[in-house]
């Protein structure tokens, strides 16, 4: 970490403001006053990026730099509802000023480790997927300063037994941050229809609030039953949702329990609050061949839409991924046991393959992910930023000043 | 005479012509029974190579297409990485294989994964398990053109 003492001054110099509206500066201010802001590297990182002229900002009015936006907003003072290219004052205002009781904070992102213990008569674990997920708990570990929280977006177990899951819970509780966000993905879910995961890991889906941001986790890999008329066993019934591309399933979603539940619960959250929605599968239409997606995707982001700070994080597709619809951004994160390759359809214009893996080399195109939640870089939303960290490679799929970079 | 020489001759011509059979011979035009059956059986190879592509026994509803194990000793299958075939580029072999450090085939490559990924022993290139990779690997990369060494 850089030893390097936050100023508000010196902020303000570098943005070559004189004042920022107090709504705007309470934020820092507060965090000055707590010392918290001091013990993040993340707003030394994000000065860095508004220094380097790199626009991560979503302002991207002709004519108008994201810079020059934030002192002529901050010079129209209080203003709110007037407009400046285009660009309504209040949303800087409103939300700075909403979200004032945000605390930015880091974290990590483990998904998709998939233990395996093959079935008998071999009951043995794959090794390889024990030694990547144990090096990214290693590589988490090593972080200085430490983040705050850890993000596990899913399929800790490759067949959806219990005893994978107990190893895996062995192997994440070697982590130094004990706070671990968990959400379940099908692999974990359809050996006993999640009776093992809630057992060990608690009931899905959740919500909770943490250092002002809120979290919401489902799970949308529920499918129609296809086992029943079939007769199949547990076992059966697992193997088919193993296949990435199995032809019977069919897609997948929250259903209809959980959309209720999620529709009534948005709605007692204050639309100013930011939001992390996590879930295993995307929520957007990625490839649904491979699960890549979610039925009830486009009533979800409808309910999203009317919140101002909406970021999805999504495991299961083990790739670099980030897709914009409107305001709503959604990030997928790699697996720490193989990486899928890119399905064959028209990919997001703002996002960029993965270089291939080179398949000889099993600590390739896999990883882990770290960033943070932070105002700055917006400027008038907090925002999740998350840096790619892949074991063995050190080119950047993302360019510097992508959103979602990897972390060099 | 000459008269008769040429009727004889056409003649013989003539049971010729009959007796050899027309100009393709013995190539007939298939039936369409003939190719529906020629495709079934394809298509069963393809069903098997499905099944050995993500390590199961038989294809779903068809015990009786059973496969051998593909021989996994770490528990796993191609389709891990390969969903569909994805990434098999089957067209583009013959060409020079990283992995391997020499102008390779499809066969070669497919027991590259076998025997380092799956941790499998090699197959034979003649053998029922290659025939079905190869029929699944195809199915699924048909009509693309063939372009031998594209990276």
């Amino acid at each position: 970490m850089k030893d390097r003492k936050f100023h508000f001054g010196d902020f303000l110099r570098r943005l070559r403001i004189k004042k920022l509206p107090a709504e705007v500066a309470g934020v820092y201010q507060r965090g000055e006053v707590t010392g918290e802001l001091r013990e993040y590297t993340p707003m030394h990182d994000s000065l860095e990026f508004i220094e380097n002229g790199a626009d991560m900002g979503r302002i991207t009015q002709p004519g108008v730099t994201r810079r020059e936006f934030l002192g002529k907003s901050a010079m129209a003072g209080t203003a709110a509802g007037v407009l400046l290219s285009g660009v309504p004052l209040v949303t800087l205002i409103n939300v700075a000023s909403a979200q004032g009781r945000v605390t930015p904070f880091r974290f990590a992102v483990l998904a998709d480790p998939h233990l395996q213990i093959t079935w008998a008569p071999e009951n043995h674990p794959t090794a390889r997927f024990v030694e990547t997920l144990e090096r990214a708990v290693a590589e988490v570990n090593q972080l200085n300063p430490q983040p705050d929280v850890v993000f596990f977006m899913g399929d800790l177990a490759h067949l959806g037994r219990k005893e994978e899951m107990e190893l895996g819970r062995n192997i994440l509780s070697k982590l130094k941050v004990k706070r671990i966000l968990q959400i379940n993905g099908e692999h974990d879910w359809y050996y006993d229809m999640g009776a093992a995961y809630e057992q060990l890991f608690g009931k899905m889906p959740w919500a909770l609030d943490y250092n002002g941001v809120h979290f919401v986790a489902v799970n949308n890999i529920l499918t129609r039953d296809y086992w029943t008329d079939r007769g199949w066993t547990p076992q059966q019934r697992m193997s088919e949702m193993l296949k990435l591309d199995g032809k019977i399933a069919g897609l997948w979603g929250i259903g209809q329990a959980q959309l209720e539940w999620l529709r009534n619960h948005l709605k007692t959250v204050p639309k100013e609050t930011p939001l992390v929605v996590m879930s295993h599968a995307p929520l957007w239409m990625y490839y649904p061949n491979w699960g890549f997606a979610t039925v009830e995707g486009i009533s979800i982001l409808e309910m999203l839409k009317p919140f101002q700070s909406v970021t999805c994080l999504h495991g299961h597709v083990h790739q670099a991924v980030y897709k914009e619809i409107e305001h709503i951004r959604s990030i997928g994160m790699l697996s720490t046991a193989w990486p899928w390759p890119y399905p064959p359809v028209a990919l997001p214009l703002e996002m960029k393959r993965m270089p291939r893996s080179d398949p000889g080399d099993p600590f390739d195109a896999v990883g882990w992910g770290k960033g943070f939640v932070d105002l700055v870089t917006r400027g008038t939303q907090y925002t999740v930023y998350n840096e790619y960290h892949i074991f063995g490679r050190p080119e950047e799929p993302y360019p510097a000043g992508h959103p979602t970079k990897r972390y060099a | 005479m000459r008269n008769l020489c040429r009727w004889g001759t056409a003649a013989l011509l003539a049971g010729l012509i009959v007796l050899v059979g027309r100009a393709d011979g013995f190539r007939q035009v298939p039936t369409k029974e003939q190719l529906d059956a020629y495709e079934t059986e394809r298509m069963d190879w393809v069903r098997k190579g499905e099944a050995l592509w993500h390590g199961e026994p038989y294809p779903v509803g068809r015990p009786d297409l059973k496969v051998p194990s593909n021989g996994s000793t770490v528990g796993m299958a191609c389709a891990m990485c390969h969903p569909d075939a994805a990434d098999t580029n089957p067209e583009t072999w013959p060409k020079y294989a990283l992995q391997l450090s020499k102008v390779a085939t499809l066969r070669e490559q497919i027991n590259w994964c076998v025997t380092r990924q799956l941790r499998a022993p090699a197959l034979p290139h003649d053998g029922e398990q290659m025939l079905a990779y190869e029929a699944f690997i195809m199915h699924w990369n048909k009509g693309k053109a063939i372009d031998p060494g594209r990276h």
